[in-house]
């Protein structure tokens, strides 16, 4: 089996990364008759966080887009993955945030435990290799979040590292890499 | 001089480190946080931000300094991009900001090649003044 195309797609908060995502595979799927599958990571933690779930659904809702709700743990949707898949996880951000503060609760966050994020990276890029490994194509959006001064929080600075790392790592293993800015498109790296 | 650019986290100073172990150069002084000495001595200077936020000197002064340490020497700096987020709540936070931005634009404006570094990409903003200069300069 081919491994499938891995496009990573980051961007400024209404730089219109999602909608260029959805635009790419939604081509494909007309083009080749394909599932797409819609991976949404975001939760709805206050009613403008609903508001902005409703309209992403809303945009979707043109095409036959299959969704999923996976916060967090993305290797458990992997029995859902079919072959040909046209993929698309919004966002990693969203994810990082999840992974990272679960269990903050019960007092005892991933950030705060040694080798809780690492173990949860490499799961990480184990999916991402399932998933590459079954779907023709693997669209993930994240956020540039990185241009700022350092945050005084040392949770936020921990969680900006880790977003850097993964940033890096994803650009490394993708085909192609995009920044959108705007709804302008650069292509970083294109193979 | 040789400007390289980006956000945290972005992999600056590990393409860096892999350019100047590609040019047979890792002997090269690396100064972190603060400002080499002037002199004529290859440096590799990065954390000015750091630096800038500790030194305590008024704008004019600081990019007075800066300026010295990279004059007629191989410099490599590596600036971290501070100035597209959020504006701060703290007015130190803000005056940071402002002075990174006025002293980045000086520094390159005088780099001979800029390169801007987004999760390990190089590309190129600026390359070539030198020739230029030189040409200007009669030499």
């Amino acid at each position: 089996m081919v491994r499938g195309k891995l496009t990573f797609i980051t961007g400024g908060v209404r730089s219109g990364k999602s909608a260029y995502a959805e635009q790419l595979l939604v081509k494909e799927a007309h083009a080749h008759n394909r599932r797409l599958v819609y991976i949404a990571s975001g939760t709805a933690t206050d009613p403008e966080m609903a508001t902005r779930i409703k309209r992403h659904r809303q945009d979707r809702s043109r095409e036959n887009w299959t969704t999923y709700e996976q916060p967090k743990n993305l290797e458990t949707l992997l029995p859902f993955i079919q072959r040909g898949d046209l993929v698309l996880w919004d966002c990693l951000t969203t994810w990082l945030a999840n992974e990272l503060y679960a269990g903050w609760e019960t007092g005892m966050p991933c950030v705060g435990q040694v080798g809780c994020m690492e173990q949860k990276e490499v799961t990480l890029y184990e999916t991402i290799e399932t998933i590459i490994s079954k779907a023709s194509q693997f669209v993930i959006v994240s956020n540039e979040v990185l241009d700022e001064c350092p945050s005084s929080l040392a949770e936020v600075r921990l969680y900006s590292e880790w977003l850097g790392r993964l940033h890096q790592k994803l650009v490394n293993k993708a085909d192609t890499a995009i920044e959108m800015d705007y709804g302008l498109v650069k292509i970083w790296k294109s193979r | 001089m040789h400007v390289f650019i980006g956000g945290a986290h972005n992999g600056k100073r590990a393409y860096v480190k892999e350019l100047l172990k590609a040019q047979g150069r890792t002997d090269i002084q690396w100064v972190e946080g603060r400002l080499p000495l002037p002199g004529t001595e290859p440096v590799v200077i990065a954390g000015i931000e750091q630096w800038l936020a500790q030194c305590g000197l008024s704008e004019e002064q600081a990019i007075r300094r800066m300026m010295e340490a990279v004059h007629n020497r191989d410099a490599v700096v590596v600036l971290t991009d501070i100035g597209r987020g959020i504006v701060p709540m703290e007015a130190d936070q803000r005056e940071l900001r402002d002075i990174c931005g006025r002293l980045y634009q000086r520094l390159m404006s005088e780099a001979d090649e800029v390169t801007r570094i987004w999760y390990g990409i190089a590309q190129t903003l600026k390359r070539g003044e030198q020739d230029e200069n030189l040409y200007e300069n009669g030499r």
